[in-house]
């Protein structure tokens, strides 16, 4: 029984993790274009996009430390790294490993922005873009209950919000002084 | 009122909204993907002959248990043809039969006693003259006619 749980229980970390990247995402998309949203101030929504990245890393780390310590996924240190090296389903894993990869190199350079400088910063955050997808398919094609009802409405749903975020992103006045 | 404060202050609020909303996510897809893993044992209310005890208490959808290695796949052979009943053979009886051998009677024979060789004798190197080793008279010196084995010396004296 125990394992059953630490399955569910990384899988339910994992599944939000998705939906807290998928926030995260319309949320940058949010602080790039420059206007309040809802009742957020521009500054307010930055604070909320960053808060909302760290909990989406926070997440994927419990996903990842739960998974490990379940004797079913039969992970190893490696495969949080190396991608592609696991014993179950290892592309879809490998994408997983990919995408924590990406994460932390966004997070980290993120964190260093400072130090790195804006141009640096929007050129690696630009991966976040690849980091959506990889992590989508991950989800769906490593997860045991990924064709549910329940688990493809939800998928759904984060799409279409990140699709919306995407094309609102593409649009000519996206920023609010694109035409001053 | 849109001072600052207010705008940190409802970050805050929207930041902790989420997190709580997280929380009940992870709460809520957990129990979901539990319960997609983990069929819970059937009531012995129902009909027991309709359960499969080897189906109960089964958990589903999890990921494949750790690889087992299984023997190669082999050509079908006919099953062997039934072995024969073991016969049992009872192992021939040993019945003692003490062997009475006739005491070896002992024949003594006489055989002629092997000749010792006994080393030869060094022969004395031959002077220019006799020395009579046979005879001697036993004991006394030389005055006593014992064992002398000086020899006789004739000296002249001229005429």
């Amino acid at each position: 029984m125990t394992s059953e749980a630490l399955w569910a229980l990384g899988r339910g970390n994992g599944i939000v993790a998705l939906a807290f990247m998928t926030l995260s995402v319309s949320l940058g998309i949010a602080t790039r274009s420059g206007r309040p949203l809802v009742v957020l101030p521009r500054f307010a929504v930055a604070d909320v996009h960053r808060f909302v990245a760290l909990a989406a890393t926070l997440l994927v780390a419990l996903h990842m430390g739960l998974l490990f310590m379940d004797p079913y996924a039969k992970l190893r240190l490696i495969d949080f790294v190396v991608p592609f090296l696991g014993h179950y389903r290892p592309l879809w894993q490998g994408l997983g490993t990919v995408a924590f990869d990406l994460l932390i190199v966004i997070i980290v350079t993120s964190l260093l922005r400072q130090r790195l400088g804006l141009k640096a910063f929007r050129l690696i955050h630009w991966a976040t873009y690849a980091l959506w997808p990889i992590a989508m398919a991950h989800a769906i094609g490593n997860g045991t209950d990924a064709f549910r009802i329940w688990f493809l409405s939800f998928a759904g749903v984060c799409g279409l919000i990140v699709v919306a975020s995407v094309v609102w992103r593409m649009r000519a006045n996206f920023t609010e002084y694109a035409d001053v | 009122m849109n001072t600052p404060r207010s705008g940190f202050r409802r970050a805050a609020v929207a930041s902790w909204t989420l997190a709580g909303i997280g929380v009940a996510g992870v709460a809520g897809a957990s129990a979901l993907a539990y319960a997609d893993t983990y069929r819970p044992p059937v009531a012995e209310a129902t009909a027991p002959e309709a359960v499969e005890p080897a189906v109960v208490d089964a958990p589903v959808n999890l990921p494949p248990a750790p690889p087992v290695v299984l023997p190669l796949p082999t050509v079908e052979t006919p099953p062997p043809p039934p072995a024969p009943e073991p016969v049992v053979t009872e192992a021939p009886a040993q019945t003692y039969a003490p062997k009475y051998t006739p005491e070896p009677t002992y024949t003594p024979e006489y055989t002629q006693a092997p000749a010792v060789q006994q080393a030869p004798v060094q022969q004395a190197p031959k002077s220019s003259f006799p020395i009579r080793t046979t005879h001697v008279p036993v004991g006394g010196g030389q005055t006593s006619g014992g064992n002398s084995f000086s020899p006789h010396v004739t000296i002249s004296r001229g005429s």
